[in-house]
């Protein structure tokens, strides 16, 4: 727009507001709110942004902009309001009059839509800066931990559960929470054992297993307080740490930090306590990640039914976000949003404009075989160390199909999946010599990934695994 | 040709007749119970005394012994009256009930509900502390005594320097029950004792509640002086309280039992469900017994009636493949919670509840679907 008989008390009003504008963008000491403004302000038409950015840090509070603009939109609701009144109040207005106002109107609302605009392009850097922030989320999440746990450690700072020094950690996988998984530790753990369940949304639960005349029971206590009141509460025994992930479509990323979290306000991540973890279907992808990243505190990993590889449904869900949660009678949630995105490009989604990752794209771009890579070329310490690791990978299975290799002229018996993941992928084959073990169950059901983590033989493993660690 | 006719009306209607009339069916309904009934507010004390034992009920009082803590120095014991629960229930009744609430009424009514008791010669409760060395001091109404458990439990190889867990699990006016749990015996050994003791104190027996072949500490003259703690079912079988529950003094056989693995020992020890503790409960129909004819072995069941899964995921509009996971949490006469954890289609998780299921109506026994965060 042109500025070409523009009227006095417009161009007096847009020097005001420019002004602000350029304190705005000098005080936040974004290149990118400039530009943003920029943008915006080019089709005001009356000069443009110079604030120049060189300060250290930048400091935004997004909503006090976009008021500040609202301001300025109604302030040019004034002016029209105002001229209108003067015009009205004219007895007999000459035509140069009525034209002077008619400009006014006119230049005053193509003013307020670029401001509207300027509103567009802000909403566009709100959420490029949200996207960035996301991105190093993580890293300052991880930074933070180590601080805290430094800070405790100079303090002599201990969590509530510092004493245990036998810790279990079960996590599950996809569209799930750990109500499957607090069964299975109703079945392995120890009498003496403590049971900490942390519930999605809420409170934490307690329990203590106990043997009363010959009887096992899992009793429940309402508080902290009266778990450590209890004059059953023996920190000799196990910590079982059945845990609902905040958001259940979580990345495995976003799980390992907020576990951090937790396990550092329980006072758990100390250089005496040794974590196992186990994880079923991605909650074995979301215990890898812990213990890539807090190597030094996990001693052992067992996972059933994970997708070591990437993964069709996670592909397929993740491609067709409409279709998958749309299926009839299946819920999925391939778009649900956890605060967290990854570095890979490849590992992210942008629903209404956000970039995000979660368990779709991840089991869509990645595998644990190029991640471990990774780990191994970029910090060989930690590699060494998730080598030193107990790692079993076990699969359920649907049955076997045999099959005639022609190469050595015999029949072979081969293990189909669980009907969600296949067979080498729950096994974590391209994980080679890291894994120690490997175990296949036989799981006669419609779904058998869904009954995996009740399966008998998986119940006893864990049991087992608790109790040789601990040994 | 009406011959004919009212040959096949009767083919058609008979099966009504032989398979329709054994099993009531159950009205599902999603929400709380609206109303307070006698189930209902049994279920709603019990929820509140997870750490207690009742002890008995007189003049509309109920009476509790709590599980002493690390704080406690001898046995606290509780109160409440009739008119408090009833109160309480009310609470209930008028609350939008989620896991989060349910459980926030459960905590204010420990705090609230409960009165300690201090005079405890009124409610002939024994003031019961341990001393150094595992000495036990009893104050009773009528006598006062230590008992130096090394040597009342010398059998059981008890020292004076072991962690000594203490319970008072049953009481009447002549005698109570102690538990005591010896926590740096052997695991391999039984460490839970059993001592009934006269309010008294001039007599003492000392026993295991274990289930197995009955301990010659509980054979029935040495326990005539207790048989106010015992409840007959039989001339040869009485139900005495343990720690974690009820038995069965089978003096036949010479047992002491407990219901078979799979069922499921109501509250009181007068009921079971039939195949109620087996690992997964499975819908159809449910029985339950009374323990007289449990015991017999004959099929008269007390409440018969038809459970369904499909029918409680579908009031909840769950897309579900299954149950994965259901189990009793509350049973008490004609009153049963479970808690049920239903699958995805595909993957992961539907959804999970609790059923209340109510058969105190038995021309509507009705199954109130609600989470109560019950697990």
């Amino acid at each position: 727009m042109g500025t070409y008989g523009r009227e006095a008390v417009v161009t007096a009003l847009l020097k005001n507001h420019l002004s602000q504008a350029d304190t705005i963008v000098g005080s936040a000491g974004s290149a990118l709110l400039k530009k943003g403004f920029q943008l915006g302000w080019a089709r005001v038409g009356h000069g443009s942004i110079s604030a120049s950015i060189d300060t250290n840090f930048i400091e935004i509070n997004m909503e006090d902009i976009k008021s500040e603009v609202d301001k300025w939109i109604s302030q040019f609701d004034d002016l029209k309001e105002n001229e209108q009144r003067i015009y009205d109040a004219l007895t007999e207005p000459t035509p140069e009059q009525f034209m002077r106002l008619s400009r006014i109107l006119s230049d005053a609302s193509s003013i307020q839509q670029a401001y509207f605009q300027i509103k567009a392009e802000l909403d566009e850097v709100e959420k490029e800066f949200e996207n960035t922030v996301r991105v190093y989320r993580s890293p300052m999440r991880q930074a933070l931990t180590a601080a805290t746990l430094m800070y405790n450690s100079l303090n002599n700072i201990k969590g509530d559960f510092s004493d245990f020094e036998n810790v279990s950690v079960y996590v599950h996988g996809i569209e799930s929470d750990g109500e499957d998984f607090q069964d299975d530790v109703e079945e392995v753990a120890d009498t003496g054992d403590v049971v900490v369940r942390k519930i999605r949304d809420e409170e934490a639960e307690y329990y203590i297993i106990q043997e009363v005349d010959g009887k096992r029971q899992m009793k429940a206590y309402d508080s902290l307080e009266e778990l450590k009141e209890s004059k059953y509460y023996n920190s000799e025994g196990r910590l079982h740490i059945v845990y609902d992930t905040e958001h259940q479509n979580e990345h495995r990323q976003e799980t390992s930090d907020d576990l951090s979290e937790l396990l550092t306000d329980m006072g758990l991540l100390n250089e005496t306590t040794k974590i196992d973890m186990f994880g079923h279907s991605y909650g074995g992808r979301r215990s890898f990640q812990f213990a890539m990243d807090y190597p030094d505190h996990v001693r052992s990993i067992t996972t059933i039914g994970t997708p070591y590889e990437t993964n069709t449904l996670g592909s397929g869900a993740n491609k067709y976000p409409f279709i998958a949660g749309h299926i009839p009678f299946v819920d999925f949630h391939p778009k649900e949003y956890s605060g967290y995105l990854d570095p890979n490009p490849e590992n992210y989604r942008t629903d209404d404009g956000i970039d995000h990752s979660n368990v779709y794209t991840d089991m869509a771009s990645e595998s644990m075989g190029d991640d471990i890579n990774h780990l191994k070329a970029a910090n060989p310490e930690a590699y060494e160390k998730l080598e030193e690791m107990d790692i079993t990978a076990t699969a359920g299975s649907s049955g076997t199909i045999s099959t005639y290799n022609y190469f050595d002229r015999k029949t072979e018996k081969v293990y189909l999946g669980d009907h969600i993941v296949s067979v080498n992928s729950q096994l974590a084959k391209e994980l080679g010599d890291l894994i120690d073990d490997h175990e296949i169950y036989s799981i006669k059901m419609p779904i058998a990934h869904l009954k995996e983590i009740r399966n008998e033989e998986f119940i006893d493993l864990v049991k087992e695994v608790n109790k040789k660690e601990k040994e | 040709m009406v011959s004919r006719f009212l040959k096949i009306s009767i083919l058609l209607i008979l099966p009504i007749f032989l398979f329709g009339c054994g099993a009531d069916k159950l009205t599902y309904q999603k929400g709380f119970p609206k109303t307070k009934t006698r189930a209902l507010i049994e279920f709603i004390g019990q929820q509140a005394s997870q750490q207690m034992h009742f002890l008995y009920k007189e003049d509309n009082q109920c009476i509790y012994a709590k599980i002493p803590t690390k704080n406690d120095r001898e046995v606290p014991y509780y109160r409440y009256e009739d008119a408090q629960l009833n109160d309480y229930v009310g609470k209930y009744l008028q609350t939008k009930l989620t896991p989060k609430t349910f459980k926030a009424l459960r905590v204010d009514m420990k705090e609230n509900l409960f009165q300690g008791i201090s005079n405890k010669a009124i409610y002939n409760l024994p003031q019961i502390s341990m001393e150094n060395d595992n000495v036990l001091h009893v104050k009773t109404k009528t006598n006062e005594r230590d008992f130096d458990l090394v040597d009342v439990l010398k059998e059981y190889k008890v020292k004076k320097t072991d962690k000594i867990i203490y319970e008072v699990t049953a009481l009447t006016d002549e005698a109570f029950q102690l538990y005591v749990k010896d926590m740096d015996l052997s695991k391999t050994s039984k460490t839970d004792m059993t001592l009934f003791i006269k309010q008294d104190l001039s007599d003492i027996v000392v026993t295991q509640l274990y289930p197995g072949k009955l301990d010659k500490a509980l054979d029935k003259n040495n326990l005539i002086l207790y048989k106010s703690l015992l409840t007959k079912l039989d001339a040869d079988r009485y139900l005495v309280k343990s720690a974690s529950g009820y038995r069965i003094l089978d003096y036949k056989s010479q047992q002491l039992k407990s219901v078979d693995d799979n069922d499921y020992l109501s509250l009181d020890g007068k009921y079971v469900y039939i195949n109620g503790n087996k690992k997964d409960l499975q819908e159809g129909e449910q029985r339950i017994q009374t323990i007289e004819n449990y015991l017999k072995g004959n099929d008269k069941y007390e409440r018969e009636f038809n459970l369904s899964f499909k029918k409680i995921a579908k009031k909840l509009k769950l897309d579900t493949s299954g149950v994965s996971s259901a189990s009793i949490n509350y049973f008490n006469k004609d009153f049963v919670v479970i808690r049920l954890n239903f699958s995805g289609v595909v993957v992961g998780k539907a959804g999970a509840t609790n059923v209340i299921i109510d058969l105190q109506d038995k021309k509507n026994p009705t199954a109130y679907i609600v989470d109560l965060g019950l697990e």
